[in-house]
């Protein structure tokens, strides 16, 4: 069972944390968006908390300030020292994180159905009532810088952020979402209890709880834990918390993260598309589908299956309600990434000129259609479903008329779709991987995209660095050179 | 092998939830009974299950309590063993076919056949061609993939309730009508090889893990790595991986685990219509060579790795999932790790401030299981430096400082929940049962293993720590990070 809905305000226990001014006007019913489902058996809930404001609320020169700081609240508070407040949490055998993306903070935690209540009470406690001590900080940024290293050992997860900071390296997006060392340096724990009271301020708090609970009783706990993030919240939004506009892509542009020694390379592929929103986002999904985005797409089938060029490969759509990027993400060995990369673009290149045929829509249909009833087989993942969609803009009955709506999809509606919104001649791609032996074959190769090479630990958390060689290929498609300075 | 019903397994209550009606409903055609007793549900699901018109050549083993309801064990004339786990309220269907042969049943110098014939799988049958088997099932959206590991294969999907016939058709295909053309052969070893250089080559962790095996277990099964020595995986050709299927690939090595969406009578007579005809094999699968372990407690392998930050991996050879140990070591793995107040998290990320991450675990295998405890560092600290707070921690946990009751509740607490996240999709539910078939013989032995990690006491942690956690079980590897060095073996 599944409810979005605004419940009766009868059990309302509106508590006022310190940091949370109280409304001096007469208090309005206070909304509440809540996302229920539920499962009764096993006997666990899931509980999310997404509040309305993110990465991009970060001050210039401050980047990392909202993960750093939700990191360091999510260790002490309501009192409890990180050990008590650690202690405490285990003792329940309940699990808290959170993460924070370009537009929100997501809390996500699980717990035994029997210790719902006091994790709850801890959770509150995270959000209302964070020590953030200097200590608390300065504990967190030791633990992001690592995460942030670590990437730099992950090159699949390397390849993914910096090709998105490449494609949006003039806009917000193009930001170091979890900081660099520097930017990490200069925030102080005064910095996060600012930001900590500016979020509670602008929460626009969105909650879900899958599993063993009601809707009724989902909704008295939540105001009697949370009461208080309903009434005080002001209709203004963070200054900072700015529409993600598109990539200024032109041409075709591919950045060359330089790792010696790499036996492989990670090639992120990317073409700039339309948003969540978007009247087409759904057939373009079909695409993708038929592409890359299964085993039986035509790039497994080209790539994998008939060449072995690659272990893995995939594409998949990423969108936010403004703007969206179709991906395509490979490893080759690197003496045939270049003829990989020329062979992947042909293949989409003829997607869009040709379109789709009749019996890859059926198929299309019938793999989204199937896919989402298996993606949404637990009461986690369907509300996982759920409030993506309702953050996307989606709306609460997305996923209700999705199979209807992909029933609708027609070959010409998907390759229209194609022609309209994925263009070939503007790419973007980044690759990690050994340069000696990368870099002349890229430069040759027939896809024809300019190079732009630098070390792979200088990116993505320092978008601004330059004094790398930047090459003009030669080739069939549009180029256009890349020599602003501030390029990376 | 189980081949004789066993009495009703005592269903532990914690096993029937408010589901086990609607499981109950799931056997019966007529709907939900309303059992009073937990032993009173599974006698009554077993009346049930044998009650049921089912097709000729399959007989009811047991039933057996689990995840809320109740889980059933046929078996085919052939010797094929089948799972069902019904759960009346699940839109689809968790499809298993567990092979109980894995890595550690290759042969020395054939390395990666077990997971090389795990890719061919996918390939053409004498009745279908290559990609055949993925384009019918994701033109109905359902996910197929498959994991080979030391002990086992499996190969898995999530399909829809009214799929189950078409799939079994072509699981049952494949099983043992494989075609091994030297054309996709070659694309395929192509594909093998460059998922080695991806998962393993080029990643710290996973290529540690090979020195860290490999140091507890030497030339004995579990010394090598699943996907093979590289060395190996150059000569590998389909002779190799067709020996490995001729020889453990068959009715009487697989387990067939159903959970989900499942018609109990519609399901058995399409398992008995598409695998009722393979043939018994003639001969058993052979048995797993056997070797001498090697001797541990000996210094730190240190090994030079492409990475940001040292890791220090800590192994304790200790017993297979079988033992009566193996669970209180489960539950000593969580008080050591994979929490934010366990001894080594709090040692070594909290007070010593040495490390970002923390994790232990003890997997469940036929043979002796390494406990292993996985360190990484914050940069610029040394792999040494954690090992000797590890160390202390240890020594505390032996001598001075013994498990607290406080502490075996809340581990028990994390493992419980983390059970039933796993066992809150039908694809959970088989996994469990299937990975414990396969291993053990015996998908009850999961329910078995778990009512023991539930009543460890402090004497059992203590116990077993002090036996188990000792220097002659113990093997030790540096990772010492350089940052533009591929792995090398230093000492």
């Amino acid at each position: 069972m599944t409810e979005a809905q605004t419940p009766t305000p009868k059990a309302a226990r509106v508590a006022h944390p310190p940091g949370v001014r109280k409304s001096a006007r007469p208090a309005k019913k206070p909304e509440l968006a809540l996302t229920v489902v539920t499962r009764q058996w096993p006997p666990l809930v899931h509980v999310r908390l997404r509040l309305k404001s993110g990465t991009f609320a970060d001050p210039s020169g401050r980047e990392g300030q909202a993960a750093l700081c939700w990191r360091a609240a999510i260790r002490a508070g309501g009192g409890r020292s990180q050990t008590q407040f650690a202690q405490a949490m285990d003792a329940l055998g309940g699990s808290l994180e959170v993460r924070v993306g370009r537009h929100d903070t997501l809390f996500e935690g699980m717990t035994l159905a029997t210790e719902l209540e006091p994790f709850l009470a801890l959770l509150a406690d995270t959000v209302f009532r964070p020590r953030l001590a200097e200590e608390d900080v300065a504990h967190a940024r030791a633990q992001q810088l690592a995460d942030v290293a670590a990437r730099y050992d992950d090159d699949d997860a390397l390849a993914h952020e910096a090709l998105v900071r490449f494609a949006h390296r003039d806009g917000a997006a193009g930001r170091a979402a979890d900081g660099d060392p520097k930017s990490l340096a200069g925030i102080t724990a005064a910095h996060c209890v600012a930001h900590h009271r500016a979020v509670l301020r602008a929460a626009v708090p969105h909650f879900g709880f899958a599993g063993a609970i009601t809707a009724d009783r989902a909704a008295i706990a939540v105001r009697a834990h949370f009461g208080a993030l309903l009434t005080a919240r002001t209709k203004v939004a963070l200054a900072r918390n700015r529409p993600l506009t598109p990539p200024k892509v032109v041409g075709r542009r591919l950045l060359l993260l330089d790792h010696p020694g790499r036996k492989q390379a990670t090639v992120m592929l990317g073409f700039p598309t339309v948003g969540s929103k978007h009247v087409d986002q759904l057939a373009l999904r079909l695409a993708d589908a038929v592409i890359g985005g299964s085993f039986s797409s035509r790039l497994n089938l080209r790539i994998r299956e008939q060449r072995g060029w690659t272990y893995s490969l995939h594409s998949f759509v990423r969108a936010s309600p403004e703007t969206g990027m179709w991906t395509v993400n490979w490893t080759p060995p690197r003496d045939v990434a270049p003829q990989s990369l020329d062979l992947v673009m042909r293949i989409v290149e003829l997607a869009r000129k040709d379109g789709i045929s009749a019996a890859e829509t059926d198929f299309g249909k019938g793999f989204l259609t199937g896919a989402l009833r298996y993606d949404a087989d637990t009461a986690e993942a369907e509300l996982e479903l759920r409030m993506h969609a309702i953050a996307l803009g989606l709306g609460a009955d997305w996923l209700d008329t999705y199979g209807a709506r992909v029933g609708r999809l027609t070959r010409k509606a998907v390759s229209a779709a194609l022609r309209a919104h994925i263009d070939p001649s503007r790419a973007v791609a980044v690759v990690v991987g050994d340069a000696r032996t990368l870099l002349p074959a890229l430069m040759a190769a027939q896809a024809g995209f300019a190079v732009e090479v630098m070390p792979y630990r200088g990116a993505p958390e320092s978008a601004k660095v330059v004094g790398v060689p930047v090459t003009l290929t030669p080739g069939p498609s549009p180029v256009t050179p890349v020599v602003d300075a501030k390029t990376p | 092998m189980t081949t004789q019903a066993k009495g009703p397994l005592a269903p532990p209550s914690e096993e029937l939830g408010a589901g086990h009606g609607v499981a109950l409903g799931a056997v019966f055609a007529g709907g939900p009974a309303s059992p009073t007793t937990p032993a009173g549900a599974l006698r009554l699901a077993t009346d049930a299950a044998r009650l049921l018109k089912v097709p000729a050549g399959i007989r009811l083993v047991r039933v057996f309590a689990f995840a809320g309801g109740f889980a059933q064990q046929w078996q085919l004339a052939n010797g094929l063993r089948v799972v069902l786990v019904p759960d009346a309220k699940a839109l689809v269907v968790a499809y298993q076919t567990w092979i109980a042969a894995g890595s550690a049943d290759e042969l020395a110098g054939a390395t990666g056949a077990a997971h090389l014939l795990e890719h061919l799988m996918f390939k053409s049958t004498e009745t279908q061609p290559a990609g055949a088997f993925d384009r019918m099932l994701e033109a109905f959206g359902a996910s197929a993939n498959a994991t080979t590991w030391l002990d086992w294969t499996a190969f898995h999907e999530v399909i829809l309730p009214s799929r189950v016939a078409e799939v079994a058709a072509l699981e049952a295909d494949r099983l043992h009508r494989i075609r091994f053309e030297p054309a996709g052969v070659r694309a395929e070893l192509g594909v093998v090889r460059n998922e080695r250089s991806e998962t393993v080559d080029d990643d710290p962790d996973a290529a540690l893990a090979e020195v860290l095996y490999a140091a507890a277990y030497g030339s004995a099964p579990y010394g090598h790595p699943t996907i093979g020595w590289d060395r190996d995986l150059a000569r590998l050709r389909a002779k190799q991986a067709k020996a490995f299927y001729t020889s453990h690939y068959g009715p009487d090595t697989a387990w067939l685990v159903l959970a989900g969406a499942v018609d109990t009578a519609a399901v058995l007579t399409a398992i008995v219509g598409s695998y009722g005809a393979i043939p018994k094999p003639k001969t058993p699968a052979p048995k797993r060579r056997t070797a001498t372990l090697p001797k541990l407690g000996m210094a730190a392998k240190v090994v030079r790795i492409d990475a940001e930050a040292d890791r220090l991996l800590v192994g304790w050879r200790t017993v297979p999932a079988s033992h009566p140990d193996h669970p209180a070591l489960t539950v000593l793995a969580e008080v050591l790790a994979n929490s934010a107040s366990a001894r080594l998290s709090d040692a070594l990320i909290h007070q010593h401030r040495l490390a970002s991450h923390v994790a232990a675990e003890i997997p469940a295998t036929r043979d002796a299981a390494l406990l292993e405890v996985h360190v990484e560092l914050l940069p610029s600290k040394h792999a040494a430096d954690a090992e000797r707070a590890l160390d202390k921690v240890v020594s505390a946990l032996l001598t001075g400082k013994p498990v607290t009751a406080a502490e075996l509740s809340g581990a028990r607490n994390r493992l419980l929940a983390e059970r039933y996240a796993v066992l809150a999709s039908a694809e959970g539910r088989a996994d469990a049962l299937g990975m414990f078939a396969a291993v053990l013989d015996d998908p009850t032995a999961y329910v078995r293993w778990w009512q023991a990690v539930r009543t460890v006491t402090v004497a059992d942690l203590q116990r077993v720590a002090k036996t188990w956690l000792v220097a002659a079980n113990r093997v030790v590897v540096y990772g010492q990070a350089e940052v533009g060095h591929g792995v090398e073996l230093r000492q």
